[in-house]
Parts: structure tokens; C-alpha cells; sequence
């Protein structure tokens, strides 16, 4: 029967210590890309977003509007510009009070 | 003899682990740029849409602008703009730190088909006359006098009604044409080129030249008269000859713009461009002008008699146009568009105007004639169309009245 031949106290308590900190860095980056699917996230947002300013844009709705996603709002305003056909439209993405993206784009109201 | 080398088994973990970890810290960056980058594109993309939106609202200044979009500080875009023949273009680059957008498009004014007259003739005090199978639809400005049905050389009016459309009384004079353009035009048929231009010598060496409108517009200039064929052009190119050009139908012609005293184009071509002549243009029979093309004599002489000729079952999309910069008292300028042949678009002329084929569209004319082998007949039609209900929905024309204001995206370009 071969002999097992075990490792000292100290080999092993180093062993362990080092185990431990590979687990809790693996665990760390693991949560980290985890936490990259916001970007995912605002991606679907921004995908609705788009879908507002298509609609806006091809079906001349220009009332003002808010969408809600869960935590996320989606506010739409309509201002008028200096020229009559010619329309501001301002979205905003919100989650409580927190801005996360805001831009404007020029629509034409034609007849 | 087997040992439990722990520390080593616990070293190479701590290796392995270091690998993933490193992996999947490379993906999370990655990821980050990924859809920064995509933010920041669709950002300037809708810089850039928003921008030509604003644009077919305004009126188009030339030059280079750089501008604060929304008045935000944080969108800026540059704009270069100029005339391409009778069309605008426009060219606009959304910038954000390194990353920029950019997007070229040629524009012209919206022709709305309820809005737009189909005949504007000027009031000579000569009654406008029908004759034959002519069909007018549409909404017609005509002379004081009215229009009634004639019969000539045995032919008698067939339809039921003389024009199908509200009648308003024109006045003695056109309306105005846009003369940034047509002096634009007309200071290249003198021979004449911008400082900006990158100018060369025609020398037919080159089979195939393609032009993108991001760079310098490409002037190909010919003492002399020459013949374009077997030749593929596309783009910003202008051909600017001083002696007469032959285009046969064998050449491949896109977007280019050829200025010369005559032009003849041979039957059975296909293509699009503008082509202007100074003296007179003639195309051959079942020519296809593709959108967007012009067909143009630019009378820059005060001596000369203008003609254009649209051969038989010729078809263009787009703007023919003849136009004496100056009239001299005799002499006439004639724009003749011959039996079968379609115009989709803009008819203009300050001189006379013969029909034979249809036009669907709008027509604007100083006068009509009608040849036939036994007379000449002034504000007559015969066996002509003018429909302008069966201009396409959104048709874009060229600018060629100042009363075309709104403009919108005729083409993208490359």
C-alpha cells in the first residue's frame, strides 16, 4: 500500500488562505460582469425609447407621453420651435429621480 | 510514494483563477466600451437625422457651419453645403470626442401634388387652345382670355372637359426662377470653376471614374468637341467641354453633371445626370433619364435661339427646363418634347413650349406651339397629357422656382 504522505500544518493553512482569496476575487469579477448587464438593460430601454421617437416621427404623434419599464420611466415632451413644422422632441429616461439619459431630436410635422 | 502538495495544488488554482477572473475583467471592459460606443453612435446618428430634419425647414446656407444643435453645448455638427447643378447638397458630420457620424444627401424642393399647378401659361392675350386627345388635370394658370376647344386639320377636341382642374388667371410674367442656381450653372457653361474644384484635362483615358460627393468635385474639362463612351461615371464629376459632346448609349452616367455649348445623346441611353448645354440639347429616341435628372439648355447669349429636344418615347425623372437668360426680341427659345415621350416632374420653359407626349407634372411656359405640316399654332395643344395627380406622392423635384421652398432628402450618396 503506498504511503500518503501529509502536508505540514503550515502548508496547508497557506493553502487554504489562498483558496479563500481565488474565491472571493472569482466571486468579485463574477459580480462584476453580472452587474454589466445594466447595460443590457438600458440597451432594451433605449430600444423603446427608439421606438417612441419612430412613432413620433412616422405617425406625427405629438402629444406628450410617459411610459413606464419597471423601475425606469420614459418621459416624452413635444415643444414647439421657431418654425411651425418643425417639432423639438425631448425624452428623458428616469429611475426614481435619477436621470440616467435625456436627449433631443428634431421632428418634421408635415401635413 | 504520494504526497498531498496542497501548497502546489492551491498555487495552481490560484493560477486558474487568476485566468478567469482576468477573462471575465477583460469582458466587463469590453462590454463597457461596446455600449458606450453604441450610445454614442446612435447619439450622432440622431445628431445627424435631426440635422437634416432641421435643414428641410430652413433655408440652406452655403459654406461650412458648425453649430451647437440644440442649443445645449453638448451636440455639436458641421455642415458643408453647395449646389450640385440644380439640386442641393448637403453634407453633415455629428462629431463627439473621437468619434464622428456623417451623412451626405442631395435635397430639392417637395412637390405636392394638391398643392402644385399643373400648367402655369403666361397671359399673352392668346386664348389657350385644345385639340385633339389632350388631357389637362389639375389646377391651371391661364391667360385672361380663357381656354376653349379648336379643331385643326380635321381634328376636333375628344375629351369631355377642357381641364379638369380649378382655372385661375395667370399674369404676364413667369414665376420667378431661382437664380442662385441657374447663374451657378451658367458660370460653369462660361468655362468658368470654383476654387475649390480639383481641375484635370479630359484625356477619355480613364474607363471608370467614381467620385465620392465627401470629397472635391472633380472637373473634367475639354477644349473641343468629344464623345463620351464606353465609359462608366459616377458621382461628383462635372464634364466641362467648350465644343459639342456626343454621349452614346454605351456610356454609364450617375449624379455626374456635364456643361457644354451642345449636347446630343444618343437613342436608347440610360442613366441619370444633369445635362445642360448653352446652345441647344438633343436626345435621341427612347432615351431613359433616371431620377434625378435635369435636362437643360441655359441660353447665356443674348443672340442665340435655344432648343432642347426630347426625342420620341423618351422618359425623364426629374426637370426639363430651357431658359434664355436674356431675351432678345426675335428669337425664341424652344423646348420640344417629342410624341410618347413622359417628363415625371418639372417642365419650364421662358420661351416656347411644344407638347406631344405627356407630362406628369407641373408645366410652366411663356407660350405653347404646336407645329403641324400645314401651320404654326401659338398656345395650342394637340394629343398632349398634363397630369400632375399622377406625380408620385413625395416627389422631390429640383430647385428650380423661388416659389420650391421646402426642401427634403431627394438621394443619400456615398
Amino acid at each position: 500500500m503506498a504511503k500518503l504522505k501529509g502536508a505540514t500544518l503550515v502548508e496547508a493553512i497557506i493553502a487554504m488562505v489562498i483558496v479563500s482569496i481565488c474565491s472571493a476575487a472569482f466571486f468579485s469579477c463574477f459580480q462584476l460582469v453580472i452587474s454589466s448587464t445594466k447595460s443590457i438593460r438600458m440597451g432594451k430601454i433605449m430600444e423603446q425609447v427608439e421606438d417612441i421617437k419612430y412613432k413620433t416621427q412616422e405617425e406625427k404623434d405629438f402629444e406628450d407621453d410617459e411610459v413606464e419599464l419597471g423601475d425606469v420611466k420614459i418621459l416624452k415632451t413635444v415643444k414647439d420651435t421657431d418654425h411651425e413644422k418643425l417639432k423639438l422632441l425631448h425624452i428623458e429616461v428616469k429611475e426614481g429621480e435619477v436621470l440616467l439619459e435625456d436627449f433631443n431630436y428634431f421632428v418634421v410635422k408635415n401635413d | 510514494m504520494l504526497r498531498g502538495y496542497a501548497l502546489y495544488v492551491a498555487i495552481m488554482i490560484l493560477f486558474m483563477v487568476s485566468l478567469i477572473c482576468g477573462s471575465l475583467l477583460m469582458l466587463y471592459d469590453l462590454n463597457d466600451k461596446e455600449y458606450y460606443i453604441y450610445e454614442t453612435d446612435r447619439r450622432l446618428r440622431n445628431n445627424v437625422e435631426s440635422t437634416f430634419n432641421e435643414l428641410s425647414t430652413a433655408e440652406i446656407e452655403q459654406g461650412v457651419i458648425v453649430k451647437d444643435l440644440f442649443g445645449e453645448k453638448r451636440d455639436s455638427v458641421e455642415m458643408s453645403s453647395g449646389n450640385w447643378g440644380m439640386l442641393s447638397y448637403i453634407s453633415v458630420k455629428a462629431f463627439s470626442g473621437d468619434r464622428s457620424r456623417s451623412k451626405s444627401a442631395l435635397m430639392g424642393p417637395l412637390l405636392h401634388s394638391k398643392e402644385e399647378y399643373a400648367i402655369y401659361l403666361a397671359n399673352s392675350n392668346k386664348t389657350f387652345s385644345l385639340c385633339g386627345n389632350t388631357l389637362i388635370k389639375g389646377k391651371c394658370f391661364i391667360p385672361e382670355s380663357g381656354v376653349k376647344r379648336i379643331h385643326i386639320d380635321g381634328i376636333d377636341f375628344m375629351g369631355d372637359q377642357l381641364i379638369e382642374g380649378d382655372q385661375e388667371k395667370s399674369t404676364s410674367a413667369l414665376p420667378e426662377i431661382r437664380k442662385e442656381f441657374t447663374d451657378h450653372v451658367a458660370s460653369y457653361l462660361q468655362g468658368k470653376f470654383d476654387d475649390k474644384d480639383s481641375v484635370m484635362i479630359f484625356t477619355g483615358d480613364s474607363v471608370k471614374v467614381l467620385r465620392s460627393f465627401r470629397e472635391r468635385t472633380l472637373v473634367m474639362k475639354n477644349s473641343g468637341p468629344m464623345v463620351l463612351e464606353n465609359i462608366e461615371y459616377r458621382g461628383k464629376i462635372i464634364i466641362q467641354a467648350s465644343g459639342w459632346v456626343e454621349i452614346k448609349n454605351t456610356a454609364i452616367l450617375e449624379d455626374i453633371v456635364i456643361m457644354a455649348p451642345v449636347i446630343f445623346i444618343d437613342e436608347g441611353f440610360k442613366g441619370s445626370g444633369q445635362f445642360f448645354a448653352s446652345d441647344s440639347l438633343m436626345t435621341g429616341n427612347d432615351c431613359k433619364f433616371l431620377y434625378p435628372s435635369v435636362l437643360a439648355v441655359i441660353g447665356i447669349k443674348d443672340t442665340a435661339s435655344a432648343m432642347l429636344n426630347l426625342g420620341e418615347g423618351s422618359k425623364v425623372m426629374g426637370a426639363v427646363f430651357n431658359y434664355q437668360q436674356k431675351q432678345a426680341v426675335n428669337n425664341r427659345n424652344l423646348l420640344s418634347l417629342s410624341k410618347d415621350s413622359e417628363v415625371y416632374g418639372q417642365v419650364y420653359s421662358n420661351g416656347l413650349l411644344e407638347i406631344k407626349g405627356s407630362v406628369y407634372g407641373s408645366v410652366v411656359c411663356e407660350k405653347f406651339i404646336l407645329r403641324t405640316n400645314s401651320s404654326i399654332y401659338e398656345n395650342h395643344l394637340l394629343d398632349a397629357t398634363v397630369d400632375i395627380s399622377k406625380l408620385p406622392e413625395g416627389f422631390i423635384g429640383v430647385s428650380l422656382l423661388k416659389e420650391n421652398k421646402d426642401l427634403d432628402i431627394l438621394k443619400w450618396l456615398n
